[in-house]
């Protein structure tokens, strides 16, 4: 055998270089629609945010001037201040609520147990469209089912404008979107409940604690990443995902008093037709929300109580 | 590798081949460059024959029962008559056509002809260099018609649509039955001060507010400061919009603070609530067709949805509120069919004998008229019979001026809309609508360059959307 001529490479190697490519071979389609759906799309947003283009035309190069623009614009501040009361409530209510039903039903025995969650969760099988469509007849001062409802139960000098009044309209759409979600953070946290260990309960019933120190030492510590993950889809669904809902319901009015970040962005963007500067407010948005979930991760997250 | 390894690996690569197909382009040619010297039609013989062609018409979703059906089937006789293939393309809301054009223009698609709103066509999309110049075409279909019609699709002398579909008209809708019953009376011509008496009077015999709106459908609010500042310009307001879009003037000048508080006067003085801000229209048909209103403003084109009501239906003209004023109403022939610079350029002859084709009476008439109309844009095409539509005809010759917000942008609509629905809510008085809205102008120009004047601009060549060639349609 020649000096030269290659030792023939052992079966175990041939073996070992297959196997460390096949996972990740096997995640390039993911990979690839990862990077075609969400990377580049970013990345170009962040591209043209610092242009002038209508989609129609050439791109014309402005620097910062569209965030300039945004930063000084007070319409676009007014639909932040609307997004974090939309966030901040929808967030509150919310979580308080569902883990209010989710100790409610996580009793033992209880009867239509069934039933009642389904009835909860049912919403949030309904699109926003359906759900905007419903409430803005329920809520329609003529035709719809709320006002009538009020007079018959002694409160119809409570009826005020739901959807009209400015300084009412978007608590409206708020309350309909925690009408919507709060049977999905209920069943999260009735997951989380489940998941907790009796022992801890009967150990603290024996030292003599209270139900309300049960729930504060025991049921809020074991539920902190149940907490946590509920908080944090519950703000970033309300920075980004409340379009459809403010869109069904009132346009972003009246007066702009329900114009939020989505829907201002969304009719910079196709409706004046200023991608630019639609871009730029979604990067600023994102910075936003991004912001929001570092904070959240440091001050709500607690490793030391998954324990 | 294993068997199993492989095949796994197989499949991830079909289902990866898969998907990025199916984000590939459409597969339409690529566009010919926008002039083709040998296309030319010395003669005229290179154009007369399109048989052969196949050309794309792109628009929003038909709004009409059968509407779709009736443009196949016109689709189907044009192609007996010139072998010429045409495919239509209706997808979406009116509002979106503009992002189709994005999206086409992105992709390379290659369409030959759209139907837009002369609103969409003022705002982006003439701009846009994406739909052609065809002056030559409306000089040989003018005689087919009504009178305006074409001026509303022209910008600086340049023709960039033929409208063909219905005309509309802004007025008021009201129960005439009710007025008898009530020993009341309005006819054309009425005063403000005459409309405010009747909606006291109807207030106190029948417990609601004599008249609503379709609020909720936002885009109708800025039909009342068209007809406020039409009376208080003293009928001159097109002119007067015009010179403030070119910021010759200031919104916050008499005149339109005077209009926004005229809007204002509807609901201090009780003839309408802010309740309307949550009726659509579909609410504002019910409460009209159950009586829990004497009327309503809107578009004539609202008849269809009031549907067959068993009262006396009359439709009329805003009130006059300034003295000497005529009171106008607002409206026009709306949607015009375009030749896009998108498409082949040897298709725009075909192009140019669909539209020809389309504007004919016996061909226009069987598809607009799905649409239940008063009137329509091709002569010879008769509105459907309703209880308002001889009404309505007569405002929309003798009366009406194009709608203000196909000359201003989208921005400064919205601004309009905002202003108003706080005069609405009454949180704020004329002058600080006229200011919010004079505001908002200055921030598109200092933003985005606004120019009314765009043609005007060193970036602009009408040449760029000239036709290629000309055209004879032999008429």
């Amino acid at each position: 055998m020649s000096a030269k001529s290659k030792a023939p490479k052992s079966p175990l190697m041939r073996e070992s270089i297959g196997d460390m490519l096949f996972p990740y071979l096997m995640i390039v389609p993911a990979f690839l629609l990862f990077m075609v759906f969400t990377i580049y799309p970013f990345a170009f947003g962040f591209y043209v945010s610092f242009h002038k283009w209508d989609g129609l035309t050439a791109m014309k190069w402005l620097g910062l001037r569209n965030y300039i623009n945004v930063v000084t614009d007070p319409e676009f501040w007014a639909a932040m201040k609307h997004t974090v009361i939309y966030a901040l409530c929808v967030t509150i209510v919310k979580n308080i609520i569902a883990v209010i039903l989710a100790l409610f039903l996580a009793r033992d025995h209880l009867p239509g147990r069934t039933l009642f969650r389904t009835a909860t969760y049912l919403p949030v099988t309904l699109s926003y469209v359906v759900i905007g469509v419903l409430w803005k007849w329920i809520f329609n001062p003529t035709f719809g089912l709320l006002n009538p409802f009020m007079r018959a139960i002694g409160l119809g000098n409570y009826i005020v404008g739901w959807l009209s009044d400015e300084r009412i309209a978007l608590y409206s759409v708020i309350f309909v979107d925690i009408w919507k979600w709060i049977g999905f953070h209920m069943v999260m946290y009735l997951a989380g409940l489940t998941s907790i260990s009796k022992d801890y309960y009967e150990a603290a019933a024996i030292d003599g604690a209270s139900g309300w120190q049960r729930f504060r030492h025991i049921t809020v510590p074991q539920l902190n990443s149940t907490i946590f993950t509920n908080i944090l889809m519950s703000m970033s669904g309300a920075f980004t995902a409340n379009y459809a809902i403010v869109n069904m319901m009132t346009g972003g009015g009246p007066n702009g008093s329900t114009e939020v970040a989505a829907t201002l962005i969304v009719k910079t963007g196709l409706k004046y037709i200023n991608l630019g500067k639609a871009n730029a407010m979604t990067f600023v948005l994102f910075l936003f929300t991004f912001a929001m979930g570092m904070f959240q991760l440091k001050t709500i997250s607690h490793d030391e109580n998954y324990e | 590798m294993k068997g199993k390894q492989l095949l796994a690996l197989l499949l991830a690569a079909v289902m990866m081949l898969g998907i990025l197909a199916g984000c590939g382009g459409s597969g339409n040619e690529t566009p010919a460059p926008a002039s083709t010297p040998d296309s030319s039609s010395e003669g005229g013989e290179a154009t007369n024959d399109i048989s052969g062609k196949s050309i794309i018409l792109i628009s929003s979703a038909r709004s009409y029962d059968g509407m779709d059906d009736a443009y196949q089937a016109a689709c189907k006789q044009f192609y007996d008559e010139t072998g010429c293939e045409v495919t239509t393309q209706f997808n979406g809301n009116f509002t979106e056509l503009i992002q189709t054009f994005q999206a086409a223009k992105i992709s390379g698609a290659t369409y030959d002809m759209s139907s837009l709103g002369s609103g969409n066509l003022h705002q982006a999309v003439a701009k846009s260099g994406m739909v052609m110049d065809i002056t030559p075409l409306a000089q040989q279909l003018k005689g087919r018609i009504v009178e305006g019609g074409i001026e509303q699709h022209t910008i600086d002398g340049h023709t960039f649509g033929i409208p063909f579909s219905g005309v509309s008209t802004m007025g008021f809708f009201v129960n005439r039955t009710m007025l008898d019953e009530l020993g009341l009376d309005l006819q054309n011509g009425y005063t403000y001060d005459e409309l405010k008496a009747v909606a006291d009077a109807v207030k106190a015999a029948k417990g609601f507010t004599a008249v609503v709106h379709c609020g909720a459908d936002w885009w109708w609010w800025p039909s009342w400061f068209f007809t406020t500042f039409a009376q208080e310009t003293h009928n001159d307001s097109i002119n007067q919009i015009e010179e403030w879009l070119k910021g010759n003037r200031s919104m916050e000048q008499e005149d339109a603070i005077n209009a926004f508080n005229d809007i204002l006067k509807f609901f201090q003085d009780g003839i309408m609530d802010a309740d309307s801000l949550q009726y659509d229209g579909t609410s504002v048909a019910a409460l009209f067709a159950q009586q829990k209103c004497l009327g309503f403003f809107a578009s004539a084109t609202n008849i269809k949805n009031v549907g067959d009501v068993d009262f006396d239906v009359d439709y009329l003209t805003y009130p006059v509120m300034v003295e000497g004023a005529i009171a106008q109403s607002s409206g026009g022939a709306d949607e015009g069919i375009n030749i896009l610079t998108l498409g082949d350029p040897a298709n725009v002859a075909a192009s140019a004998k669909f539209i020809e084709f389309m504007t004919r009476p016996e061909v226009n008439g069987p598809i607009m008229q799905l649409s239940g109309n008063f009137g329509y844009a091709v002569k010879g095409v008769d509105g459907v019979e309703s209880q308002i539509s001889d009404e309505a005809f007569e405002l929309y010759t003798d009366n009406t001026i194009m709608y203000l917000d196909w000359f201003w942008a989208a921005e400064h609509n919205d601004a309009v809309v905002k202003a108003i629905q706080g005069l609405v809510a009454q949180e704020i008085d004329g002058a600080e609508a006229a200011k919010r809205v004079q505001d908002n102008w200055q921030q598109t120009v200092d933003e985005n360059d606004y120019s009314y004047e765009w043609w005007n601009s060193d970036s602009w060549s009408w040449d760029a959307v000239a036709m290629p060639y000309e055209v004879d349609l032999g008429l």
